[in-house]
């Protein structure tokens, strides 16, 4: 904040100070500005003027001097003699000093006369000027000034020439002295230090105040004045330096005839001396105006961040919590209005703190007050949750906390009990006014606080029961001394059952909060009362739960069991109910049977064993459909009086008075009746008896689920037993799918067999249909003799019992072996201890297979479905003893097949070998005797062995053809898949048909394709191919042209072989491709040809998985396409 | 030298063949009639070259190869397999047992010769 106002302060401050230096400057700078600009131009005016008036005065003295030579020129003059010419001359030189030399010049340069004031006189000299600048300029221009130039080191001059008038004239060359320049430039002052001087043309000086200078020759064109004013461009150049360096203020003025210029410059040190001192007094104003201003901004803040301040300190004051403060600044502007704004939300603060201070005491009280009930409640609900079984303990401790919060003196809970009130929790009611209620409790009706509230079922406030008409106990409110009473109902499910009551020992009305506190209280009572209540109850169901709960645990731990079950029923259902004594019957339809007692000693229980119940006893009700009786004393009752045994025993032996009966059944039928008694007379509740409905209906599942569980171990055993037949016929034909082996199988068979018929051995005989008779195959259960013995008979189909079975393709059986039909295996069985059998038959289709026999050394039955297993095994038996036969057979083809095959491989091979071996004897003489190796031949014997030799190639092709096809044939032609190009396959046939071409003048040609993929095929099978088809075509063409064509698209290369030969009929076009069929006519039989190759070519084909086709017109030519897929995968031959 | 050259061939007729060839090209012929004495003969007169029928009594040619082929000091002797087997693998089967050419029969004794004298170099 501090450093804040500082800057606040300084700002003020430094603004004032800035804002009058910057007035003072920029005034003070103007100021100078202008002057140095007036006294520059006026210096410089001054400057120029004298320069003129220098500039004049020379320039008069040139042309003066000129005026004077001039009238020499004149012709006139020209034609005077010499001697008056040089008298002239002399007198010329005497008026014009200046003059120091004249010269005359004839038209021709030559000089005529010299009159000079420093040499002698000379008259015609005849030197020759014709070359001199003065002569040549002054003839071109008239008039010549020459450069100025010094004698004797000191003097300067100058050459003027003037040509004369008239033709051929001549030229009059005056030297001019120039000192008189030097004095006009030395003569001129400016100021003190200021001087003057004159350059000629060239920039060089001519005249200075310091004749040192000029007489050194100095050129001044360096300087940018002179510079400037030589260029004449009229822009003067006022603010420059001088040969010695110093800053000068210089003017100049333009001789113009001789092309000098006249300067005049002061030193601007000398030139501004003034301006200086102007300057140093505005710097002083300056000066003294910061002071000021600095003054001024001083005392300007201070008197504006006066109030500011005070401002912050009391807003600072009101911040800390002094709102009595008030800003007192009488400034009269907005600063004044500010404090008052400030001073009256002040004001406004402090009003509000005062009422928010008021209400938060208000709500502390409020908060205390509910704090203290909330409490309090609290209180009671520990209570309540502490102990809740303590109904008493809570409600005096409610109805207490309730009076002591509400200032009441006495509080009593009642509740409605029949037709009278009862108070169930008090506090602060003495012995003698508790006595006084209890000797008139209060009965419903407007009499007393608890009925009327209860009644009227909403808060009852009495401020005095004394003067209250209606109240009736005043005799007791005398007793309790109280007079202010307040009621508040205690309500169930919009029910009220009860009243919360508090008393005063003075007349003073409860206020509302007080009420609302008591019927706040009033809930909790209800709360607590309900809670107990519905604890109780729930006890007594979790009571009754258990028991049934137990009971059923007793139906599921001895299942099937009953008896412990009726016990545990009984138990429970007379400790539940409260019976001495009880009994269990199970009913048949006719008579009750005992089925558990208790309560009664074992003694007496026989009298109940079993009866037929009496007319019109309660047992009797039972049965005919009642489902409860109930006697409350039995006594009481006619049965009793008219004297029906039973009855009367009940009550004299057994001491029965109340007794219970419900009905045990299950869908309407009666299975028992569950009874209890009690000694005394007191009837069953309602809830007992239900009870008991539930017992009995427990005993009933029970009663089920034993009659279920029987039923179901039967089934599972039967199940049991089919799941082990169908294990076995599942091994079977396991055995009979995954084993052709036929001794597994059936040794399978008949162990299984065995098993399932629980016999005590099986055999398996086979049936001979040669022999027509039976043999023991397998035995299981057999010993050593047994079996040889067994094995040694033959069972004719005639007369057995096995051919019995088979002819009639169904199971024999007999339990005993003794009745049947004496024979050898019959009494090998009775001898080895067997009783009974049973033959079963393996029959396939018409075919008796044979038949197995299990044997029992019982006389018991083999059950109905053992036999229909035994037949499925029996039939699945058939079927692998079928399946190994025709597997056999299947094996037996099998090899006779690849005995084949290779029989004919070999044979194959063999004729091959056994063809070519003469054919290469014939073949290789033939070629050496056509060599001349057995010496020369005649021509007809050279004839003769070239026919011979055609022959014998021919029979090699047929020999070839016949092998490949009949490889083809026996399925033993493979292609060798691999990549190929088509283009090399047609190049090798064109290559190896062209010789025959050119020999039958035939013109050959192939075109392929562009972009031929690689193929995949045979190669060599496929040049086959082609060779067939170019060779054919060659053979059969005798004019024109035989061409090839490949092309490739969709996949496939379709390669064409085109002649011009005969064609092809089209009825011979399907044939030609057959083994051995040549389109029949001279033509072909003159041409030859094993009529095989297109057959071989086809096949070929076909096995690239292609085709091939001829399109031919007789007398045009034919056309045979190969189509082949580019890639080829071996397909067998079609 | 004249170069000697072993004829393995069971057929009197193609021996004869060979005979009247080879003779008239200058060669030097041995014979053998069978597998085991073309094997006896190479090893008693290392040929120069070796003219091997396939199908032969006794031992066949391709034994009759691989013997020949086994013994380190007949190895370098070329064997050209002279056969009347033209079926699909017969060649790979010649060659698989050690032939170092292959000829089927009938041949054209004309290039027969061409073939020994460029077996012979």
């Amino acid at each position: 904040m501090r450093r804040f106002r500082l800057s606040l302060f300084v700002k003020y401050a430094a603004l004032i100070v800035g804002l009058v230096i910057a007035v003072l400057v920029v005034n003070g700078g103007l100021d100078l500005w202008f002057t140095y600009q007036d006294t520059k131009q006026e210096l410089i005016g001054l400057q120029k003027e004298k320069a003129e008036a220098a500039a004049q005065r020379i320039e008069e003295f040139v042309t003066e001097i000129q005026q004077q030579v001039g009238w020499t020129t004149f012709a006139q003059w020209a034609l005077t003699p010499i001697e008056q010419r040089r008298y002239d001359y002399v007198r010329l030189l005497r008026q014009v000093p200046a003059i120091t030399e004249l010269v005359e010049l004839d038209g021709k340069g030559k000089e005529q006369l010299k009159v000079s004031r420093l040499a002698m006189d000379v008259v015609g000299g005849g030197a020759d000027h014709a070359q001199d600048a003065s002569f040549t300029e002054a003839l071109a221009k008239h008039v010549y000034f020459g450069p100025v130039y010094f004698r004797k080191e000191s003097e300067p001059y100058m050459t003027m020439a003037l040509a004369g008038s008239g033709r051929n004239a001549g030229v009059t060359v005056a030297e001019v002295n120039l000192k008189l320049i030097w004095d006009v430039v030395t003569a001129l002052k400016v100021g003190k230090e200021g001087y003057a001087y004159v350059v000629d043309r060239r920039g060089r000086l001519i005249a200075h105040p310091d004749i040192s200078l000029v007489l050194r020759d100095t050129d001044l064109r360096s300087l940018p004045q002179v510079a400037a004013a030589l260029a004449g461009s009229g822009e003067a150049v006022a603010l420059a330096r001088n040969l010695a360096g110093r800053r000068v203020l210089s003017a100049s003025a333009a001789i113009p005839d001789l092309g000098w210029h006249v300067f005049v410059e002061q030193p601007l040190a000398e030139a501004f001396t003034p301006l200086y001192a102007a300057a140093l007094r505005g710097a002083a104003i300056v000066l003294f105006g910061l002071l000021l201003a600095g003054l001024a901004g001083l005392f300007l803040s201070r008197r504006m961040i006066g109030p500011i301040r005070t401002l912050e300190a009391g807003a600072r004051r009101i911040g800390g919590g002094e709102l009595d403060h008030r800003l007192d600044i009488k400034t009269g502007d907005e600063l004044e209005e500010l404090a008052g704004q400030f001073n009256r939300m002040t004001e406004q603060l402090q009003e509000s703190y005062a009422g928010l201070e008021r209400k938060v005491e208000e709500r502390t009280r409020d908060l205390a007050e509910t704090l203290e009930q909330q409490t309090a409640t609290a209180d009671v609900l520990k209570v309540i949750s502490r102990s809740t079984f303590d109904l008493e303990r809570v409600l005096d401790t409610l109805v207490g906390t309730a009076t002591r919060l509400c200032a009441a003196d006495i509080g009593i809970i009642w509740r409605l009990e029949g037709d009278v009130f009862r108070p169930l929790g008090t506090h602060g009611a003495s012995a003698e006014l508790m006595h006084a209620f209890a000797q008139d409790l209060p009965r419903p009706g407007r009499e007393t606080l608890a009925s009327r509230t209860v009644q009227e079922g909403r808060i009852v406030h009495i401020v005095d029961v004394l003067a209250d008409p209606a109240y009736k106990y005043g005799e007791a409110a005398k007793l309790g001394g109280y007079r202010t009473a307040l009621g508040v109902p205690l309500v169930r499910e919009g029910v009220p059952f009860g009243a919360f009551s508090l008393a005063r020992k003075e007349v003073k009305p409860f206020t509302d909060k007080q009420i609302e506190l008591v019927a706040t209280f009033a809930d909790q009572a209800v709360i607590a009362i309900e809670n107990v209540r519905l604890i109780t109850e729930t006890r007594e169901a979790l009571e009754r739960q258990t028991a049934t709960a137990e009971v059923l645990q007793v139906i599921n731990t001895s299942p099937g069991e009953l008896t412990p079950v009726f016990d545990a029923v009984l138990e429970k259902a007379l400790r539940l109910c409260e019976a001495s004594f009880g009994h269990m019957f199970r009913y048949d339809g006719r008579s009750m049977r005992l089925a558990a007692s208790r309560g009664m000693p074992a003694e007496e229980v026989g009298w109940f064993r079993e009866w037929v119940p009496d007319k019109g006893s309660a047992m009797d009700e039972i049965v005919r459909g009642a489902q409860v009786a109930h006697i409350a004393d039995v006594i009481d009752t006619d049965a009793y009086r008219s004297g029906i045994e039973s009855r009367v025993k009940l009550v004299e032996v057994f001491g029965a008075r109340t007794a219970l009966w419900v009905a045990l059944r299950k869908d309407e039928a009666l299975l028992g009746v569950i009874v209890i008694y009690r000694r005394e007379v007191r009837a069953f509740t309602d809830k007992q008896i239900s009870l008991l409905q539930t017992f009995a209906d427990q005993a009933v599942i029970a009663i089920e689920n034993v009659r279920l569980l029987n039923e179901l171990r039967d089934r599972s055993a039967e199940l049991a037993r089919s799941v082990e037949e169908l294990k076995t016929l599942g091994e079977v034909g396991q055995a009979v799918s995954s084993t052709l082996d036929l001794e597994t199988v059936l040794t399978t068979v008949v162990t299984r067999a065995v098993e399932i018929a629980e016999a005590d051995s099986g055999t398996l005989f086979r049936y001979s249909r040669e022999r027509r008779e039976f043999r023991l195959y397998r035995a299981v259960g057999f010993d050593e003799t047994l079996l040889a013995e067994a094995r040694a008979i033959r069972i004719p189909l005639e007369h057995s019992t096995l051919g019995l079975a088979a002819t009639r393709r169904a199971p024999v059986e007999t339990t005993a072996l003794v009745e049947m039909p004496a024979n050898a295996m019959r009494d090998l069985m009775i001898k080895a201890g067997f009783h009974s059998t049973v033959v079963v038959p393996l029959v396939y289709g018409e075919r008796i297979l044979g038949g197995f026999t299990l044997q029992r050394r019982t006389g018991k039955a083999f059950p109905a479905n053992v036999l229909s297993l035994l037949q499925t095994l029996a039939n699945q038996s058939a079927m692998a003893i079928q399946n190994a036969r025709l597997f056999r057979e299947i094996q037996e083809q099998s090899r006779q097949l690849e005995l084949a095959s290779q029989h004919k491989s070999q044979f194959l091979a063999n004729m091959s070998h056994e063809l070519r071996t003469p054919l290469n004897a014939i073949l290789g003489y033939t070629e050496m005797m056509a060599d001349g190796l057995y010496g020369e031949l005649g021509e007809k014997a050279k004839g003769v062995l070239e026919r011979v030799q055609a022959n014998g190639r021919h029979l090699l092709g047929l020999i070839n053809d016949v092998l490949d096809l009949s490889k083809i044939e026996a399925g033993q032609l493979k292609l060798s898949i691999e990549d190929y190009s088509v283009p090399a396959v047609v190049q090798q046939v064109v290559s190896a048909t062209e010789s025959l071409a050119r020999n039958k003048s035939l013109e050959l040609t192939s075109t392929i394709g562009e972009a031929m993929p690689a193929g995949r095929g045979d190669e060599r099978r496929l040049t086959q191919v082609l060779l067939n088809l170019v060779g054919n075509a060659i053979k059969f063409t005798d004019k024109g042209s035989v061409s090839i064509r490949a092309l490739a698209a969709n996949g496939q290369f379709e390669i064409a072989v085109v002649d011009t030969g005969p064609g092809i009929k089209p009825e011979d076009c399907a044939r030609i491709f057959d083994e051995f069929q040549q389109v029949d006519d001279t033509n072909t039989r003159k041409k030859g040809g094993t009529g095989l190759g297109l057959a071989i070519s086809r096949r070929i084909v076909q096995m690239h998985g292609g085709r091939i086709e001829v399109d031919s017109t007789v007398g045009q030519g034919s056309t045979f396409r190969v189509i082949i897929p580019q890639r080829a995968e071996e397909t067998e031959a079609a | 030298m004249t170069k000697r050259i072993l004829v393995v061939e069971d057929t009197e007729d193609n021996r004869q063949i060979m005979r009247d060839l080879l003779g008239a090209a200058g060669f030097e012929m041995i014979e053998a009639e069978d597998g085991a004495a073309g094997v006896a003969a190479a090893e008693r007169e290392k040929p120069d070259l070796i003219l091997m029928d396939i199908q032969l009594p006794v031992m066949d040619g391709y034994e009759a190869t691989r013997r020949i082929k086994a013994n380190p000091e007949l190895r370098h002797i070329p064997i050209l397999a002279v056969t009347s087997y033209a079926l699909s693998g017969d060649e790979e089967k010649a060659r698989a047992a050690g032939c170092d050419g292959y000829v089927t029969k009938p041949f054209s004794p004309r290039q027969l010769l061409a073939k020994v004298r460029e077996h012979l170099g």
